[in-house]
């Protein structure tokens, strides 16, 4: 008996895996004595999607890029025919635990702890995450353990908060124990919102119960009999998981009044945010759960004293509740032993941009950039040059290729300026503007600011201003000075980290790109082509044939050239679309 | 609480832990630390972040308003990362703050002279108020309303409307009022150290002005005869009379100046002498010479003269100019020469110019003028030479020109046409080309030479007139670019005396206040002015020019009133009204913040003026949400919130409605929380403008609960009211609009009498005599039991001791009462025998310590809004629980009662006899309590049971219950009720409930009971003696009295006709048919009123009152206390109601009543204490604590099983209801107990 599973998740879906499925759906009907189609989560290869994993026992063949066709060839030759089919072989694990396939190198050197069951087991189906050892974890924590040495384990794992500030999990959680009070919360943050990061959603769409379980230990440990999920309305598929998931755990009496017979209460409930990014800072999180305006407040008090409903409050993100589970069935230890010397465990990449494979990697804490980027990510994309990483997204700044042998963890990203963030890599090649690249994130956080303080709300705005003004070559030198000291009295005196943090993609781009940042000034130059005020689309003669194909393309007619002849660009018309160079056959026309 | 100890600025300080940094900085005096969000009244918010202060070992700067203070914590409120962060926080605040502080006229005003408010002050009658606010910044008024260029006009944005304000013309007339100048300055005091001033024109005038009024005397050096320089010797009589200028002068003397004419300095005494003399020196010698025409002999020609020269010779003597005159030039001086050659008789008078009219710098009322006056101007031409005869001229040679290219003037350049000579032949040729200083003798000071610039000018300081030499300042056409207008000179005098002041006491010159723009960004234009109607622009009147020949008699006539106040009522008052208490602009002058380096994209907003009360201006909003956090203390759900993101972030009604159309109550709360201007009120008045006022604090006179209210008092009959700026007070719509009523009723102002269907004004004393006499006649003809007093809930104490001595020692009767009582059918003494007295038993303060708050019978939040907030206060912050037993829910009722329960109307006697029933069965007797003697048979013999309680009110007996439950659970209860309110009253209703407290004391709980009252002095009526049972202090009135002898008898006859005549005080019961019927059959009605009503409508006498905004008073609020009203505004009768009274007490022959209002007062507060005795903190309360609780009071009582104590009747039974009826009154006579 086989079993035939395909990837589901948001990432599967988006590239055609519901065709696929109900392609092998009508087939596997047809044979059910041979196969059973099960769906599961994202395994993290995002780029190869759809994903078809065939499964007899411990051999697994993951096929990548599965439409309906190939999946009906795969049907025919794999699972009826017992053929492997080798040129679309993603992976295979033998029955010794040897692997082979074309993207040995992604999954290879990952070590999955929280996507352990990502694109393994059905996230609909509890009894597959009981099956991978689901719930023993609370089980233990309950039966076995008191609060305090709960608490005790969690901080001996060295586990810490990987929503990107890195604050000890453990110690948090001995706070919001520390204080008495009628009635507590266990907060879970799923509003994850920087762009180019996906690590919460596929954990919850791939195993939603492993964070349901961590937040049930947290619960334990500190008290609480509420928890919340505060999930963005943008992830339907995660939150439908999640309903599912609470439900199956409900029946089985893992939440609820009476959990495992030991007279606990903890139950869950998920609150769906409208879509705020600054709802990802916690006391604005709160707000939003309140019912009021997501906006943050003043600190302290400290959630741990009074955060929702002014209650104690333990909050922690999706990926942090979902290592709980694996530390508390494999010890403290074993989870240290992991990872880097002040950061322990592993941590979820979302490797996005430029990067060949873009997708989820899980790796131990202290791998570095160059490893992620090139051994896992499998370098740029169409041959470009690496530039940089982007990581935190607004929050968090660029780091150039000349430090990828940087360890990624949370002692040496800040130093470089950028910060941890939750996950999210986006990698940056050389066709990449540094300046428009920071103008594109303080954007995101200017229009995203709450409006509550000063700095955040009129200084994000003109410093946003000036980076336009350099992107259009109005800039002048003393705009750097003035960059930069904005920059400064937004950091200092803002009262979230939303606005204390704005700055950084301007801060690390200016430090590290200081020169791009000139060349526009002075030269009046984009060195990379993307800004349209200072660029210009020209006609190589040499290479130009007159074929008069770009002249067609152009929508406002400003290429002009007889037959045969070289064109040219009237660049006082030119309205920089770029149809003339993808409408030439030649690699006549360019950005300069 | 702990103390800490930490070290603020080096300086080591206690504090006590939980307070913040900002408590402990403010509460010890250690800094000044700047705030736009936070309020004492609010929790810490954190937005503006202008209190940042730095914290050692902190990377960030913390926000001093919520950053506890902490032990060992170090903390620097001044450091210049401190003060860079806050001065660019402003900055950036004022890069989104699309505003105008000053109005543009103001701005462009070289003397920065406070247009706006003088227009506004005009307008509303105060021409003095007004010319003072100009002495403020320009000390000649009248010669400025006169001859003035008016830079003002040209900023005007009226002008984008139609035409500018003739603000200059209004200026002129309320400089012209008479006795304008004949109210006495200060004068600055003697002293060691004084300015000498050299020249008496205007910069030096205004210098001295500025000098006398901060504090130092001054002399002035006039070489002339006269002061005024220019004024009076370059600017002709016909235009600025002498007298007018002599008026200005010495009203500027008075301020402690010494004028010293015909003293030329550097002739007759010399600078270095002055400097010894002086402290300082300032030189105003103007520019008297004028410059030459640079044609041949101009110098050795009779007959060819400077303009200057010819006005100052004409000043001092007008002789007559014979022949033709050719006047040079197209200034105003080459105005005023041409003219004043005209009236000196010249047979013809001729102007040349080398451009045209258009490009002349003249004033064109000036051009016009000559035009009129017959005066010739010859555009584009110059003079080139001379053709003398003897040395006397006999022509001026000229040519044509031409214009060409602009110059960098900006006009056209003139071009000689080649060829185009020609002669005009003259007798006299007046040069009035401009002119230069001469700087004989005062160009060194000792050793020391005085900068000059390449004109051959004095070289300043363009900020503060210093000169190169210290203690050496100059000004006006001496100095830089030289000659210029008046209002530059004034301008120039009052820097300089600023400057000379910092000089003199050694600190550095005053730097220019912070002025926010909109034409930083861009000037408004048309549209954002929205619709204004359009109306024209008024002019002076002038003398015909037939009368102006050969007289120097001033032609402009200037404006009357109903000129003044159509341009006053033309200005669209574009300066900010809170441009004087701006909170942002205060921060932004003290840390020298300048949006403009960092200015880029505004935000422009319409203002929102829907609500009938409250501007809001979006522009001005710094995003603080002190207004959507006060009004969210005021309501459950604040009507103000925040929209959008990021920079598209505002403050916006709910729902982004216009305000009127949310939940808002219109209290304006949220417009004392503003610090800028965003949200402003509209006043009953014209005149937005921001002026002086004074204060004066008093009560709210709309209902009982007496809220202290700050009258801001613009001028006589302008004022509006406010919460004092006390943390945490607070109005409701009624204490802070309801005052617009005064503005918009019509008053009474005379006495009338009224005979069959004529009406005659009358004076007091008459109408007091007719009154008396008449109703004198009826009491002679029907007895005293046929005349009645009706008297307003609303009137002081004062007055209700009047009106009740007025019956009861005037009239000899005791039918004296409130109609607005009568109406409601409630008895005063209902509680006496229960509690002890009727009245709250503890003020609102109880609320805030409340475990449970029942709401019965009341309308908190449309009646006493602000008590509401108390209540709302009490259960979000205190954590008390409310019930609310009503028919109507407000919205606070909704959102904040745990438990509401909706007895049938008029039922709600028998939910409470149910809540004591349970409460006695289920919890006192079962569970807990104290034995009293015969409960246990008193419970048996109930009738009925909650059961039927229940059924009775219309109700679940689980309601009950659960009522009594909570009651039960509760150790301190407060009880609300409104006795007046008759929507959900219930007969016994009030009884029931201080049976209930009664009850719960017995079981050891504080309970309490609060009775607010619709009217303001409600509770003031029995105990001023305004009721037939009770006289002064609630003493009750014994058998002798004639007339009622209570309440319901009162109301009977007046229903039943047997009353003949009524004096009615401040009430209005023609208006009610209910009421109107008893008055029907009436031979006489006297009424006494602030305002026309249907009542004074038919009164035989119609006397005047007085509002209590217009009197001092008192008034008892519904918790006893005696609160203070004070005048605001004077009554339009100018007597107020207790004059009224206390005359026509005299006319019906109380010869003892006291003749002022503190000696009435004295005699009142005498007795009312020495009647209530031990009662008094109940009904007479100055803020004095209550005594704790009285016992509850016990009555022997039959029951079935025989004789006990109990408390006061719990229920209405059989046997209770019996008593009623068989002891009846006698139960309150005293001693009957």
């Amino acid at each position: 008996m086989m079993d035939i599973l395909v990837g589901l998740g948001t990432c599967g879906l988006s590239a055609g895996a519901r065709a696929t499925y109900d392609a092998l759906e009508a087939l596997a009907l047809a044979h059910p004595e041979r196969c059973r189609l099960r769906i599961t989560g994202c395994v993290g290869m995002c780029y190869r999607e759809p994903l078809v994993e065939i499964r007899e026992g411990d051999v697994r063949s993951l096929y990548g890029d599965v439409d309906p066709a190939l999946a009906g060839e795969i049907f025919a030759r794999h699972v009826l025919g017992g053929e492997i089919v080798e040129q679309s072989l993603a992976w295979r694990v033998e029955a010794d635990g040897s692997t082979r396939g074309a993207e040995t190198d992604f999954l290879d050197p990952q070590q999955r702890i929280v996507l352990a069951n990502c694109g393994f087991i059905d996230p609909e189906s509890i009894a597959d995450y009981e099956a991978r050892g689901g719930y023993r974890a609370a089980r233990r924590a309950l039966c076995e353990l008191s609060p305090t040495l709960v608490i005790d384990e969690v901080k001996a794992s060295g586990l810490r908060g990987r929503g990107g500030a890195g604050f000890p999990t453990g110690l948090k959680w001995s706070f919001a124990a520390g204080y008495s009070a009628d009635r507590k919360y266990v907060v879970c943050n799923a509003d994850e919102g920087d762009p180019g990061a996906f690590m919460d959603r596929s954990v919850l769409e791939g195993d939603p119960h492993a964070v349901l379980e961590g937040m049930i230990v947290c619960g334990y440990a500190i008290g609480a009999e509420y928890g919340y999920i505060y999930c963005r309305a943008e992830y339907p598929l995660a939150i439908h998981r999640l309903e599912l998931a609470i439900a199956a755990a409900r029946e089985r009496g893992y939440l609820g009044r009476d959990l495992f017979g030991t007279g606990v209460a903890f139950d869950i409930k998920i609150k769906q945010g409208a879509g705020a990014f600054v709802c990802g800072e916690e006391t604005a999180l709160f707000a939003s759960i309140e019912g009021e305006r997501g906006m943050p407040r003043i600190r302290p008090p400290f959630p741990a004293e009074a955060g929702l409903w002014a209650k104690p409050t333990n909050n922690n993100n999706v990926e942090t509740y979902a290592n709980v589970p694996w530390i508390l069935r494999n010890g403290a230890e074993a989870y240290a032993a992991i990872g880097s010397e002040k950061s322990r465990g592993t941590k979820v990449f979302a490797l996005a941009g430029r990067v060949l494979r873009g997708g989820l990697a899980e790796v131990p804490m202290g791998t570095t950039i160059e490893r992620l980027v090139f051994d896992i990510g499998g370098g740029i994309k169409d041959g470009g040059r690496f530039e940089a990483v982007q990581m935190g997204g607004p929050s968090g700044g660029c780091i150039p290729a000349a430090l990828k042998h940087t360890p990624v963890d949370f002692e040496h990203i800040p130093a470089t300026g950028a910060i941890m963030g939750s996950g999210g890599m986006v990698v940056v090649d050389d066709g990449t503007c540094m300046v428009d690249i920071a103008r594109f994130f303080l954007d995101f956080t200017q229009s995203e600011s709450c409006g509550k303080c000063t700095f955040c709300r009129v200084g994000t705005l003109r410093m946003l201003e000036i980076l336009d003004r350099i992107c259009r070559g109005e800039g002048h030198l003393d705009d750097l000075e003035r960059l930069a000291t904005l920059a400064a009295r937004i950091k200092e005196a803002s009262l979230c980290g939303l606005g204390q943090a704005a700055p950084n993609p301007v801060l690390t781009t200016l430090k590290h790109y200081e020169d791009q940042y000139r060349a526009h000034i002075v030269d009046k130059r984009c060195p990379a082509g993307v800004c349209e005020a200072l660029v210009d689309f020209v006609v190589d003669a040499d290479a130009c044939t007159g074929c008069t194909l770009c002249a067609k393309a152009c929508p406002v007619d400003a290429i002009s050239g007889a037959r045969k002849q070289a064109h040219v660009i009237d660049t006082e018309l030119c309205v920089q679309c770029g149809r003339c160079i993808s409408s030439c056959n030649f690699g006549a026309i360019f950005k300069r | 609480m702990d103390s800490i100890s930490l070290i603020v600025n080096g300086q080591s300080v206690q504090a006590r832990s939980g307070q913040t940094i900002l408590q402990i900085v403010q509460e010890q005096g250690l800094d000044e630390i700047p705030t736009l969000c936070h309020s004492p009244d609010l929790e810490p918010y954190g937005s503006c972040f202008l209190c940042v202060v730095e914290l050692e070992g902190r990377g960030n700067l913390a926000p001093a308003c919520s950053t506890k203070v902490a032990p060992g914590m170090k903390v620097l409120t001044r450091s210049e990362r401190v003060v860079a962060s806050r001065r660019t926080a402003l900055e950036l605040l004022l890069s989104n703050h699309y505003a105008d502080c000053v109005s543009p006229c103001m701005d462009a005003c070289p003397a920065h002279v406070d247009i706006q408010g003088y227009l506004a002050l005009v307008s509303m009658g105060l021409e003095r108020q007004a010319v003072d606010l100009i002495r403020e910044a320009n000390p000649l008024p009248a010669v400025c309303g006169r001859v003035c260029v008016r830079k003002c006009e040209l900023a005007c944005r009226r002008a984008d409307v139609d035409e500018p304000v003739a603000i200059n013309h209004v200026k002129r007339y309320a400089s012209d009022v008479p006795g304008i100048y004949d109210l006495p300055v200060p004068r600055a005091p003697e002293g060691d150290a004084t300015v000498g001033i050299v020249g008496a024109g205007p910069a030096g005038l205004t210098a001295a002005w500025f000098l006398g009024r901060a504090g130092y005397r001054s002399v002035l050096y006039e070489a002339m005869p006269k002061p005024g320089g220019m004024l009076r010797y370059g600017i002709p009589a016909y235009r600025l009379p002498d007298r007018v200028l002599d008026r200005e002068a010495d009203h500027i003397c008075k301020v402690g100046a010494e004028l010293r004419t015909g003293v030329r300095v550097g002739q007759d005494v010399s600078l270095e002498q002055l400097r010894d003399e002086h402290a300082a020196v300032y030189l105003a010698v103007g520019a008297w010479a004028g410059k030459p025409m640079r044609v041949p002999g101009e110098h050795d020609t009779r007959g060819v003269v400077s303009g200057v020269d010819f006005l100052q010779a004409k000043a001092a003597d007008p002789s007559r100019v014979r022949g033709t005159v050719v006047v040079v030039g197209g200034g105003n001086t080459a105005m005023d020469v041409a003219r004043t050659a005209w009236r000196c008789g010249a047979e013809k008078v001729l102007l040349l110019y080398r451009r045209t009219k258009a490009e002349m710098p003249a004033d064109p009322t000036e051009i016009q003028d000559c035009i009129d006056e017959g005066i010739e101007i010859l555009e584009l031409v110059a003079p080139v030479g001379l053709r003398a005869e003897l040395g006397a001229l006999e022509a001026v040679r000229c040519v044509r020109m031409k214009l060409g290219e602009p110059d960098g003037s900006g006009r056209r350049r003139p071009i000689t046409l080649e060829g185009s000579e020609f002669e005009i032949p003259c007798q006299l040729a007046v040069a009035a080309i401009g002119q230069n200083p001469v700087l004989d003798g005062i160009s060194r000071a000792g050793e020391a030479e005085l900068e000059q610039t390449r004109w051959g000018t004095l070289a300043v300081n363009a900020e503060t007139g210093a000169t190169n030499i210290p203690g050496l300042f100059a000004g006006g056409d001496a100095t830089n670019e030289g000659p210029t207008v008046v209002i530059d000179a004034i301008a120039d005098g009052r820097r300089a005396a600023q400057a000379i002041v910092a000089y003199m006491q050694g600190g550095p010159a005053p730097a220019p206040g912070f002025v926010a723009r909109k034409g930083d960004w861009s000037a408004p234009g048309r549209q954002e002015l929205g619709e204004v109607p359009e109306t024209r622009r008024r002019e002076l009147q002038h003398l015909p020019v037939a009368a102006r020949a050969g007289s120097f008699d001033e032609v402009a006539t200037g404006f009357d009133p109903d000129d003044a106040a159509h341009e006053c009522g033309r200005c669209l008052e574009c300066g900010c009204v809170r441009a004087g208490d701006c909170e942002l602009r205060h921060w932004a002058d003290v840390y020298g913040a300048d949006h403009r380096g960092i200015q880029g994209t505004v935000r422009k907003h319409r203002v929102d003026d829907r609500h009938p009360w409250i501007i809001y201006d979006p522009n001005k909003c710094v995003l603080c949400a002190k207004c959507i956090r006060t009004c969210a203390k005021v309501l459950p759900i604040a009507a103000l919130g925040l929209v959008n993101r990021g920079f598209r972030t505002e403050m916006r009604p709910a729902m982004a409605d216009p305000l009127i159309e949310t939940n808002c109550v219109s209290c304006g709360n949220c417009v004392d929380a503003c610090p800028t201007a965003a949200l402003t009120v509209k006043h009953p008045f014209p005149g937005r403008a921001s002026l002086p006022v004074r204060t004066e604090n008093t009560h709210c006179g709309f209902c009982s609960v007496g809220c202290e209210v700050q009258a801001r008092i613009m001028g006589p009959g302008r004022y509006e009211l406010a919460a004092p700026p006390t943390p945490g007070a607070r109005l409701c719509q009624y204490g802070r609009f309801g005052y617009e009523l005064y503005f918009r009723s019509p008053r009474v102002v005379h006495p009338e009498i009224r005979e069959g269907r004529s009406r005659t004004r009358t004076d007091l004393a008459l109408a007091w005599t007719h009154a008396a006499g008449a109703l004198g006649r009826v009491v002679a003809e029907h007895g005293p039991e046929a005349v009645a007093v009706f008297v307003s809930p609303e009137l002081s104490n004062e007055e209700l001791y009047l009106a009740g001595r007025i019956a009861r020692e005037g009239l000899g009767t005791s039918n004296v009462g409130s109609l607005s009582m009568l109406d409601t059918g409630q008895e005063s003494h209902r509680l006496d025998a229960i509690l002890g007295h009727t009245a709250s038993t503890a003020d609102r303060r109880v609320l805030a310590q409340a475990e449970l708050i029942i709401c019965n019978n009341t309308a908190l939040e449309s009646d006493h809004l602000v008590l509401a907030t108390h209540v709302l206060a009490a259960v979000r912050e205190g954590g008390a629980q409310l019930v609310v037993v009503n028919s109507t829910l407000e919205q606070s009722d909704r959102a904040l009662a745990v438990h509401r329960a909706d007895p049938m109307r008029g039922r709600a006697s028998q939910y409470w006899r149910g809540v004591l029933q349970a409460l006695l069965e289920d919890a006192w007797i079962h569970r807990e309590g104290p034995e009293l003697e015969g409960l246990a048979s008193l419970v048996q013999d109930l009738d009925g049971g909650v059961a039927s309680a229940a059924m009775l009110a219309g109700v679940d007996e689980a309601d009950i219950r659960a009522v009594a439950e909570r009651i039960f659970e509760a150790d301190r209860v407060v009880l609300v009720h409104a006795p007046d309110r008759v929507q959900d009253q219930a007969p016994g209703d009030l009884e029931l409930l201080g049976n209930l407290v009664a009850l719960l004391r017995t079981m050891g709980k504080q309970a309490e009971l609060l009775l607010p009252r619709v009217h303001v002095n409600a509770a003031g009526l029995e105990v001023c003696g305004v009721h037939p049972s009770f006289s002064v202090g609630r003493r009750l009135v014994g058998a002798e009295a004639q007339g009622a002898g209570d309440m319901a008898e009162l109301r009977r006859r007046l229903r039943e006709g047997e009353l003949r005549a009524a004096l009615v005080l401040g009430e209005d019961p023609l208006a009610h048919a209910a009421t109107a019927r008893g008055f029907e059959g009436m031979e006489l009605l006297v009424a006494m009123d602030w305002t026309h009503t249907e009542t004074t409508r038919f009164a035989h006498v119609v006397l005047p009152g007085s509002t209590w905004l217009e009197s001092p008073g008192t008034r008892c609020s519904f918790e006893g206390r005696v609160l203070d009203y004070a005048p605001v505004s004077a009554a339009p009768a100018r007597r107020v109601g207790w004059e009224v009274l206390a005359g026509l007490a005299g006319a019906l022959g109380l010869d003892d009543v006291p003749g002022s209002y503190a000696q009435l007062h004295e005699e009142l507060d005498q007795r009312v204490l020495a009647a209530l005795g031990d009662a008094a903190p109940w009904y007479w309360n100055r803020d004095e604590a209550r005594p704790a609780a009285p016992p509850a009071k016990t009555v022997e009582v039959e029951l079935r099983g025989g004789h006990g104590r109990l408390l006061p009747p719990i229920t209405h039974s059989a046997r209770y209801k019996r008593a009623m009826r068989e002891r009846g009154l006698e139960r309150l006579r005293p001693g009957k107990h």
